[in-house]
C-alpha cells in the first residue's frame, strides 16, 4: 500500500514538471499533498501494532494546511497575479520531463546507494522523498516566473516531509508545528512579493528581476 | 529570564505595529530597544557568573557561546533600534518613506530581533532552524521596505534562494536526528544541544559528515559563504542602511553560530578534523572569491556587503583552523567585525542620504558635508580594512598566526595577501571620498547629537580592545575558548 501511495507521490511530481497551467500545476500540488496524508495516516493506523497518534495529528495538519489552506491560497492569489495562461519557460517541457526523470534516476542509481548509503531505510519512501526534493528544485529553475517558484518551494518542502516520515517516523511535534508556520507564513509573504512584483512590474516572469548585478 | 528576552521584542513589535502615531511609535521603539538590549547584556552575563555553566529553561539555554552571540544582538541591535529614529526622519523629510510606514519599520526590526534571539538561544535543532526560517522571512519584507523595483528584486532574490538553501539543511537535521536516534533508540529524542553533545561521541561517524555537509550548504547560504552568497550583496545594498546594519552585523553570525555548533558536534563524533577542513576551505573560498569584486565595485553599500562576505570567510577559517589562537581570534574577530560592520553601514546610510545616490563617484567631499558623521565612517572603514589601533587588527593577526601555525605558510601568506589588497581598496575608495571637493549643490555641516553618539560608542569599545584588552574581557574570552576547545563543546 505505502509502495502505491509513493509510486503516486513521484508520479504528481513529474507531472507538475509537465504542466504549463498555474491552476494544473496547484492542483497537482494539492494532489500530492494529499497523497503525503494518505501515507501519514495509513502509517499512523496500521504502521505499527498500535494506532500512532503523532502521525495522525501530522496527516491532520498536513491535510488541513496543504491540501485545503495552501492551495486555496495560491488559487486565490494566481487569479489576481497570474495573467498569462501558459508560464514562460526557460527549458522546454520536453527536454524537461526528460531531466526529471533522469533526476529521479540519478537518485535512484547513484544519490541513494553511494553517497548516502549510510542511511539504511527500506523501502521506497526515502529515495521518491529525495527525488521530489530535487524535482521542485528543478521546477523552479525550469519556470522563468515567479509564482512557480513559489509553487516549487511548497514541493520541495513536501519532499522534506516525507524524507522526515522516511527516516524517522517523522519529527518531534513541536518541530512539526513550527515547519508548518513557517512554511504558511513563508508563502504568506512571498505571495505578497508576488503581488507587488506584480503590480511594479506588470509582470511575473523573473527575467525582468535582473537589475542587480556586480 | 530568558524567555523575557525573547518576550520584550515581541511586545514592543506588537505595540508598534498598533495604530499609535509617529511619537508613540519613536517612543516605544526606543524603550523596547533598550529594554531588549539591558536583558540582553545580562542574559550573555549568565553564563559566566559564579557556578556558571550552561543555563536551560526547558526550550531556552544559555551557554558560554551563545552568550557571545547575545552579546553581539544586544548591542548591535540595540544601536541600529536607536539609529533608526533618526534615519526615518530623514527619510520621511526626503519623501521615501510614508509617515504611517513607520510603525510597520519599527514593528518588523523588533520582530526581526525576536527570530534572531530565539536562533541563538534555541536549545533544539529544529527550533533553531524554524527560527532562521523566521528571520529569512521577516528581513525579506524589511529589505523590500522602500518597495522600488531593485528592492523588490533583491528581497525576492533573497527569500528564495535562503528558503530553498535552508531546506538542504533541514536534511542535515533529518539525519543527525537518524544518528542519535542509531545510538538511543528511544521513542521521543529532545533534538537539544544539551543532549545531544554528551553522546557525541557515540553518534555515527560517516552519517554525522553527511549531515554536516548538508548543514554547511545550508546555512552557509544563509552566512554568505562564497558561492552561496549570491543573495548577499543584493540585499544589502537594497536594505534600508538599519536593516543592512542588522543583517550585515547580526545575521550573518546567527547562520556561523548554527554551522560552528554542528561543527563542534561532528568534530567530537567524527574524531577528526573533517568539519574543520571544509571550514577553512569554504573561508578561503570566499575570501578569494569577492575580493576582485570588492575592488571594482561602484556602490558603496554593494562594496561593504561584498566586504561582509570576505570577514564571513574569515571568521568561518578561523574556527576552522581551530586551537586556541583559532578559536580566539575567530571569536574576537565575531564580535569586532558586527560592532565595525554596523558603524560603517549606518554611518553610509546617513551620507547616502544626504547624496541622495549610494554611486562612490558621486559622493564627493564628505568630510565637508557631515565632518562627525564621514570621521565616523573613515575610522570604521579603517577598522574594517585592519588597521591598527582597531580590534580587527588582533583578531585578523591571530587567525593569521594560526593560518601560519596549522595551514602552513602559503595559506598563512594568502590570507595576508587579501587582507592587504582588500585594505588598499577600501582606503582607496574612501580616499576618493573623503579627500574631494563637495559639489556645490550641498551645503555641509552638522552639529554633534545623540545619533552621533551611537556611532562613537562601538568605535571606542574597537579601539579599547585594539590598545588595552581589560582583564575581565580576557577571562570572558579564554572562558568561550576552554568551552569551545579543551571540551569541545561536551559538558
Amino acid at each position: 500500500m505505502i509502495g502505491y501511495l509513493t509510486f503516486v507521490f513521484l508520479i504528481t511530481g513529474l507531472l507538475m514538471l509537465a504542466a504549463r497551467r498555474v491552476s494544473r500545476n496547484i492542483a497537482l500540488l494539492a494532489a500530492q499533498s494529499l497523497v503525503l496524508t494518505m501515507i501519514a495516516f495509513y502509517l499512523g493506523l496500521w504502521g505499527d501494532d498500535k494506532v500512532n497518534w503523532h502521525m495522525i495529528v501530522v496527516g491532520g495538519l498536513t491535510l488541513a494546511i496543504k491540501v485545503i489552506v495552501l492551495p486555496g491560497l495560491l488559487y486565490w492569489l494566481a487569479e489576481r497575479v497570474v495573467k498569462y495562461r501558459e508560464v514562460p519557460l526557460s527549458i522546454g517541457l520536453g527536454p524537461s520531463m526528460l531531466i526529471g526523470v533522469l533526476l529521479v534516476g540519478l537518485t535512484y542509481s547513484y544519490v541513494i546507494p553511494v553517497l548516502l548509503k549510510e542511511v539504511q531505510v527500506g523501502g521506497q519512501m526515502f529515495p521518491v522523498a529525495l527525488s521530489t526534493i530535487f524535482l521542485g528544485c528543478f521546477f523552479m529553475i525550469s519556470r522563468r516566473s515567479a509564482f512557480n517558484q513559489l509553487i516549487g518551494i511548497v514541493m520541495m518542502e513536501n519532499g522534506l516531509f516525507l524524507c522526515a516520515i522516511a527516516i524517522n517516523g517523522g519529527m518531534p511535534l513541536i518541530l512539526e508545528l513550527g515547519i508548518f508556520f513557517d512554511l504558511l507564513v513563508g508563502v504568506l509573504v512571498m505571495g505578497v512579493f508576488t503581488h507587488r512584483i506584480r503590480g511594479t512590474f506588470d509582470t511575473l516572469d523573473t527575467k525582468v528581476l535582473n537589475k542587480l548585478k556586480g | 529570564m530568558l524567555y523575557l528576552l525573547l518576550l520584550i521584542p515581541l511586545i514592543t513589535a506588537a505595540a508598534c505595529l498598533l495604530p499609535l502615531g509617529l511619537r508613540s511609535w519613536e517612543r516605544i521603539n526606543i524603550l523596547g530597544a533598550l529594554m531588549t538590549g539591558i536583558t540582553g547584556l545580562y542574559c550573555s552575563l549568565m553564563p559566566f557568573r559564579s557556578g556558571g555553566g550552561p543555563r536551560t529553561e526547558s526550550f531556552l539555554f544559555i551557554d558560554e557561546f551563545s552568550a557571545v552571540l547575545v552579546f553581539i544582538i544586544s548591542v548591535v541591535g540595540t544601536m541600529c533600534c536607536l539609529y533608526t529614529v533618526g534615519y526615518l526622519r530623514l527619510d520621511r523629510e526626503n519623501g521615501e518613506v510614508a509617515e504611517d510606514k513607520t510603525g510597520r519599520f519599527f514593528g518588523l526590526l523588533h520582530l526581526f530581533l525576536a527570530t534572531m534571539y530565539l536562533a541563538v538561544l534555541a536549545d533544539n535543532l529544529g527550533v533553531m532552524w524554524v527560527a532562521i526560517e523566521g528571520t529569512t522571512i521577516v528581513s525579506a519584507l524589511l529589505v523590500a521596505f522602500y518597495g522600488s523595483r531593485q528592492a523588490l528584486e533583491a528581497a525576492w532574490k533573497y527569500i528564495i534562494i535562503c528558503t530553498v538553501g535552508i531546506s538542504f539543511a533541514m536534511l542535515g537535521i533529518i539525519l543527525t536526528f537518524y544518528a542519535a536516534r542509531g545510538i538511543l533508540g528511544t521513542e521521543e529524542i529532545r533534538l537539544g544541544w544539551s543532549f545531544l553533545y554528551p553522546v557525541a561521541s557515540r553518534l555515527d561517524p560517516s552519517l554525522m559528515k553527511l549531515a554536516f555537509i548538508f548543514i554547511l550548504v545550508g546555512y552557509g547560504t544563509k552566512a554568505g559563504l562564497f558561492p552561496m552568497h549570491t543573495w548577499l550583496p543584493d540585499a544589502h545594498s537594497q536594505a534600508p542602511s538599519p536593516v543592512s546594519a542588522l543583517l550585515s552585523g547580526v545575521l550573518l553570525n546567527c547562520a556561523i553560530y548554527a554551522i560552528i555548533r554542528f561543527h563542534l558536534l561532528t568534530t567530537v563524533a567524527t574524531e577528526s578534523n573533517f568539519s574543520g577542513n571544509l571550514l577553512v576551505v569554504f573561508g578561503l573560498m570566499s575570501m578569494i572569491g569577492v575580493f576582485p569584486l570588492i575592488l571594482v565595485q561602484k556602490d558603496i553599500k554593494r562594496l561593504l556587503a561584498y566586504s561582509s562576505v570576505e570577514h564571513v570567510g574569515i571568521i568561518v577559517l578561523g574556527f576552522g583552523l581551530g586551537g586556541v589562537l583559532g578559536y580566539t581570534g575567530a571569536l574576537l574577530h565575531l564580535v569586532n567585525h558586527a560592532l565595525g560592520k554596523s558603524v560603517l553601514f549606518l554611518s553610509a546610510g546617513t551620507l547616502t542620504q544626504r547624496y541622495h545616490s549610494k554611486l562612490i563617484p558621486r559622493m564627493k567631499g564628505i568630510g565637508q558635508l557631515l565632518p562627525i558623521t564621514s570621521t565616523a565612517f573613515m575610522a570604521s572603514l579603517l577598522a574594517i580594512g585592519g588597521a591598527p589601533p582597531f580590534g580587527l587588527f588582533i583578531s585578523e593577526l591571530t587567525v593569521a598566526s594560526r593560518g601560519f601555525q596549522s595551514g602552513g605558510a602559503v595559506l598563512g601568506f594568502v590570507f595576508l595577501m587579501i587582507i592587504a589588497v582588500v585594505f588598499a581598496g577600501l582606503i582607496y575608495f574612501g580616499g576618493k571620498m573623503y579627500f574631494s571637493n563637495l559639489p556645490s549643490r550641498l551645503t555641509g555641516g552638522e552639529r554633534f547629537s545623540a545619533r552621533h553618539l551611537l556611532l562613537l560608542l562601538p568605535l571606542g569599545l574597537l579601539i579599547l580592545q585594539g590598545v588595552y584588552m581589560p582583564g575581565s574581557v580576557q577571562y570572558f574570552v579564554s572562558r568561550v575558548v576552554t568551552f569551545m576547545t579543551a571540551s569541545g563543546g561536551v559538558y
